[in-house]
């Protein structure tokens, strides 16, 4: 079988021929198997367990904290440090723009933005600076 | 008030996810171990050349990012680089402790479209890779694999490595021409063809 790669004139691989070499090692992906992400996953839990029963850093205290409230309050809590840890809004810039976009939605939905403020659907500019406060929320974000 | 809804979390950043690890949340720890292990055996098998430990290497580096979690500085460094460098420290030691490296053994193709002759011809041609791989210096290794084979760009390489750019490219340029080298003489089981 040819693979259609070229020797050099020095009788060396050539750097496309190497180039198909890393493709074929970028293609052997050997996925891991269940029992390693079981041991993973079990290694998570038991650390977790130790993150409730060590002595607490001002992080892990929030978290204790949140633990004990209802699971809905929990995941606000939760959310809430994390925005405040990630510096905000501004500090959304990592996440891909349509993922901040979604997930911003996401959140509007969850807090029944949309009711309060007269939105059902965002499907049209009126309804969008409507938004008011939220408004400028998206513009920041660069999605208005 | 803010609320995360509930399917987002796959969505989420290894740094956020961390954090929420952090905080106690199990989805966040599955969904790290799901993006992030097939990423850490892949490269430690690339440094190392065996399966079994490449995997404990991974389950190890995975352990000390769980660990590490509470105290994570958001923003200082990227999670992934952060355990390529675990990755390959891990690997370093293993391979210090071992006086030569044993391949593992050529596992059987996976049933797929392709042909059996063609699984064969592309194992081999990881394999040999690999063999060729393996007998580079160390660091010649890691920056290959890194750049060539995860894709990764040399000031991130520079940054898991701990050296400049300009080390990172030398340290490529002089792996690629090893490689080259070293795979002239398996050009029949490659299907290589003279010019």
């Amino acid at each position: 079988m040819n693979w259609g790669m070229k020797m050099t004139e020095q009788n060396h691989l050539s750097d496309a021929g190497l180039d198909a070499l890393f493709e074929a090692a970028k293609r052997d992906a050997m996925p891991p198997d269940t029992a390693l992400l079981a041991r993973v996953m079990a290694d998570a839990r038991q650390v977790q367990a130790g993150f409730e029963a060590a002595p607490m850093t001002s992080m892990t205290m929030t978290a204790a904290a949140a633990a004990h409230q209802p699971k809905v309050r929990s995941r606000v809590a939760l959310f809430e440090g994390l925005f405040d840890m990630i510096g905000g809004w501004g500090g959304l810039g990592g996440l891909a723009t349509a993922s901040a976009f979604g997930l911003w939605l996401g959140m509007s939905q969850s807090l029944g933005l949309g009711d309060g403020l007269g939105l059902s659907d965002f499907g049209t500019a009126a309804n969008l600076e409507s938004l008011g406060a939220e408004y400028d929320y998206l513009a920041g974000l660069g999605e208005v | 008030m803010m609320q995360m809804p509930l399917d987002e979390t796959e969505t989420l950043g290894d740094e956020a996810l961390l954090l929420l690890f952090a905080r106690g949340d199990a989805r966040a720890a599955e969904v790290l171990t799901l993006r992030l292990v097939p990423v850490l055996l892949a490269h430690s098998y690339r440094l190392l050349g065996d399966r079994a430990e490449a995997e404990d290497v991974a389950q190890e580096a995975m352990m000390k990012l769980w660990r590490v979690a509470p105290d994570w500085r958001q923003g200082e460094a990227k999670v992934t680089t952060w355990l390529y460098r675990v990755v390959a420290n891990a690997c370093t030691d293993r391979l210090r402790k071992r006086r030569s490296v044993a391949l593992e053994a050529v596992a059987e193709p996976e049933d797929g479209a392709a042909s059996v002759e063609a699984q064969l011809q592309e194992r081999a041609r990881v394999e040999a890779l690999q063999e060729a791989l393996n007998a580079l210096p160390e660091r010649q290794r890691q920056a290959v694999v890194l750049r060539h084979i995860e894709g990764l760009a040399n000031p991130e390489i520079a940054a898991i490595m701990d050296v400049k750019i300009e080390a990172v490219e030398s340290l490529t340029a002089r792996g690629k021409r090893a490689l080259k080298a070293a795979l002239e003489g398996r050009k029949d089981e490659l299907g290589y063809e003279d010019d």
